[in-house]
Formats: C-alpha cells, sequence, structure tokens
C-alpha cells in the first residue's frame, strides 16, 4: 500500500481529469437534454418519434459500443481525426443527452394540464409559459434526475480509458502495471466513490428541499 | 477505398458474430444470476438486526453504486493476481457484474420490502404463519408484482455491461466486432451491426418483461 504513495498526486490529477471531461460532457447533455427534451413534449408527431428514436437507440446499446462507433466510425464517415479526448465527450453527451432527455420530459409532463391553460386564459404564449411557468416546477424532476446523470456520466467516463483517454481509471492502471499492486486501483475506487456519493448525497438533498418546498 | 457500409462483411463472419452474440447471451445470463445472488445477500446484510452486518451491508450498497463496474472487472482479472488468486476472464466478468448489479438489486429488493404494508406482516401472523411462511407465501409475491419493472431494467443494464468484458478479452459480441474491425479496417460496418445487434435484444427483452408483467401482474396493478 505504501508503494502507491509517490503516486497520489498523479491519481487525484487522473480524478481532476475525470471531473473535466464529465462536466464538459454534462454541460453538452444538459443542452441536448433541453432541445430534444423539448421537441419530446411538442405536438410535431414526427419530431417526436425521432426524439423517441434517439433516446432508446442510447438507452439499448452498451456506451462503450457508442465509444467505439464515434471513435474508430464516424472518422471514416466524416473524414475526419478526433482525439480520444474529442470521441469520448461527443459519445458521454449523447449518451447523457438521451438520460437528460427523458429527465427534462418527465419534468415537463410532471407539471399539470391546468397550468397550460390557466397560462392560456392569461394570454401567454408556448414560450412564456415555458418559461415562466412550467420550467420553474418542472425543475423539481429533472434537477435530481440530472444529478444522477452526472454521477453515471462520472462513472461512465471510466470507459473512455479503453480508447486510450487517461483519466482516474487509466492512471490507475498505468501505476499498476509499474508497481504491480493492487493499491492503485483501490485508491482509484475510493476516489471514485468520493466524487460520486458525495454527489449523490447532494442530489438527495435537492430532492429534498423540493419535496418540502412543493406546491 | 472500400465502401462505408459493407454487407458482405457479415456473411463471411458470420459464425464469429453469432459466435460472440451467444457468447454475451451466455455472459450475461452467468451475470444476471449473479447479480441476484448477491443482490439478495446484500439486502438480508442490510436487512439484519446486527448493527455490524447491517452497516456491512450498507457499505457494500454505496460502494459499489458509487465506483464503476470497469474498476471490477479490472480488479478482479489483474488485481488479485499479486495476492495469488486468478479467475478467467469470463469468471471475472460474471463475478464484476454480478456484485456491481447485487448492489442495486439490493436496493430494489430493500425498496419493494417497505412497499408492502406492515398490515399484510401482522394479518398473516394473526393467521398462524411462521415468519418465513408469510415472507414465501404473502410477502415475496407482493414484492416481486412492485418489484418487477425495476428489476427489468436491471437485467438489462447488467446485459448491457456485458460489453465491457471485451476489455479482458472475453470473445463476447464487441469484442469480436473489434477484432474483424481491426483486420478489415470497416469499422463503421462493424460498430454499427453490433449496436443494432444490441438494439434487438435489449428491445426484444423490453417487450418480453412488459408482457410478463402484464400477464402475471396486470390484474393487481396498483393494489399494494
Amino acid at each position: 500500500m505504501e508503494r502507491v504513495l509517490p503516486y497520489l498526486g498523479l491519481l487525484v490529477r487522473g480524478a481532476l481529469i475525470t471531473l473535466e471531461i464529465s462536466t464538459l460532457s454534462l454541460a453538452c447533455s444538459l443542452l441536448i437534454g433541453v432541445l430534444v427534451g423539448l421537441v419530446a413534449t411538442s405536438r410535431a408527431s414526427a419530431a417526436r418519434a425521432a426524439a423517441r428514436v434517439y433516446v432508446e437507440f442510447v438507452r439499448s446499446v452498451p456506451l462503450l459500443v457508442q465509444i467505439f462507433f464515434v471513435y474508430y466510425g464516424l472518422p471514416l464517415m466524416f473524414r475526419l481525426n478526433l482525439s480520444p479526448y474529442q470521441a469520448a465527450t461527443i459519445a458521454l453527451s449523447l449518451y447523457g443527452g438521451a438520460y437528460m432527455v427523458e429527465a427534462v420530459r418527465s419534468g415537463i409532463q410532471s407539471v399539470g394540464k391546468l397550468q397550460w391553460e390557466a397560462a392560456r386564459a392569461l394570454s401567454l404564449g408556448y414560450w412564456r409559459t415555458m418559461a415562466h411557468i412550467v420550467a420553474p416546477q418542472a425543475i423539481r424532476v429533472t434537477l435530481p434526475a440530472a444529478i444522477g446523470i452526472f454521477i453515471s456520466l462520472l462513472k461512465g467516463s471510466s470507459v473512455a480509458s479503453i480508447i486510450g483517454f487517461v483519466e482516474l481509471l487509466q492512471t490507475a492502471i498505468n501505476i499498476r502495471n509499474s508497481i504491480f499492486s493492487l493499491s492503485p486501483l483501490f485508491v482509484a475506487g475510493v476516489l471514485y466513490f468520493l466524487m460520486c456519493y458525495g454527489l449523490s448525497r447532494f442530489g438527495g438533498r435537492v430532492e429534498a428541499r423540493f419535496r418540502y418546498g412543493a406546491s | 477505398m472500400t465502401s462505408l457500409f459493407d454487407p458482405g462483411l457479415f456473411w463471411r463472419y458470420r459464425s464469429v458474430i453469432v459466435a460472440g452474440a451467444a457468447t454475451t447471451l451466455l455472459l450475461g445470463a452467468c451475470s444476471v444470476a449473479a447479480s441476484f445472488v448477491f443482490g439478495l445477500a446484500g439486502w438480508l446484510l442490510k436487512a439484519s438486526k446486527l448493527r455490524a452486518c447491517a452497516w456491512a451491508g450498507g457499505a457494500y450498497v454505496e460502494a459499489l453504486r458509487n465506483t464503476p463496474d470497469l474498476l471490477y472487472i479490472y480488479g478482479l482479472y489483474f488485481g488479485l493476481v499479486t495476492v495469488g488468486v486468478t479467475f478467467s476472464a469470463f469468471t471475472s466478468a460474471v463475478l464484476a457484474l454480478g456484485i456491481q448489479g447485487g448492489a442495486y438489486i439490493a436496493e430494489i429488493i430493500r425498496g419493494a420490502f417497505t412497499a408492502v404494508s406492515n398490515e399484510q406482516r401482522v394479518a398473516a401472523r394473526a393467521l398462524g404463519l411462521k415468519p418465513w411462511k408469510s415472507l414465501a407465501y404473502v410477502e415475496l409475491p407482493q414484492m416481486l408484482r412492485v418489484a418487477f419493472p425495476a428489476l427489468g431494467n436491471q437485467v438489462i443494464s447488467t446485459l448491457l455491461g456485458t460489453a465491457l468484458a471485451s476489455v479482458i478479452a472475453v470473445p463476447e459480441l464487441t469484442y469480436q466486432s473489434q477484432i474483424i474491425g481491426d483486420s478489415t479496417y470497416q469499422y463503421f460496418s462493424v460498430f454499427s451491426v453490433d449496436a443494432v445487434i444490441y438494439l434487438v435484444l435489449v428491445q426484444a427483452l423490453t417487450r418480453l418483461f412488459h408482457l410478463i408483467d402484464h400477464l402475471w401482474f396486470g390484474p393487481w396493478r396498483g393494489t399494494v
């Protein structure tokens, strides 16, 4: 165990890289989630079906296969070159985005139809109703789910190590290969735990706060 | 330059792909079975009246739910060599996916147990049923009904998790796809078909679970 001590700094750096790629992917997921989520709750049935296909596809295919597809497949299609970092960010964003669409959709649908009708009676249009009436209520459902998605992204980013992106898990494996001990993986596990458990406790508090603040 | 999508490829490699899909299903089935065993054990530990056991159960669930499954696949396959324990790649993957899935299943069972109201237990006792008979005939059937959709989702995520076993060279679908890709450079075709196979498997399972849920529990929906 003491052989891992000189490498603690490297492992913490790996954890920061994991945190960085997960945060970036979370931001992109949020963008996808809000845009596609609005489409998924709209009246345009073709667009709704397209959103459905995207969500079902992402949820039915392993994250690893999605990462492989983006890293090896997409460059062939578009004749471009993606670094492991770029490929992993794209794949994780699409992955988190699909779950975020569901979080946004269920948030919007948790707001009753009467709210829409009341807003209509006050002659508010779609966007103003969405922004001032629906969104503030939908966030009670969406925010706790978004924190859950952040945790999935933190854990999922470990899969990016397979295409050669050196984040926390890959750092631990590289150290293991030089000192032949289980301890770097153990330390990596502790670091993952601290990040994810902290977030899930935070998520629990957010949820509880919104529950009692509910109308 | 060859075309982006080459259907002939899959005819040439059909036996490899079928074997890969079969291994994926076998690995998935074994991992799901293992996850139920670990899940039941985890729940029993967590629900135990002994403080130490309950703490250990809680620690198991929280630790496993907040760390990535890939860590356990590597840990069991490479890590334990230094301690003198070796597992085959297949066994490592089954154990890793099993302990990971078990943590989620323990929570699902716990949720179902709390959903079955205490009156049911009291009523069963009043009818003279011993605790284990009450569990087997009164509580478990109701718990299963509550837990069924969540358990179905968990089975699917374990099946999706089997793709990670490719990193330790278990010859499942994704591993085979990588091999075919490496030798033909047809990565686009290979991984599209790989994805579609998973999609079909998962969608078929989802439909099957919905059907079972409807047939077995449909008439009792919302009665707990």
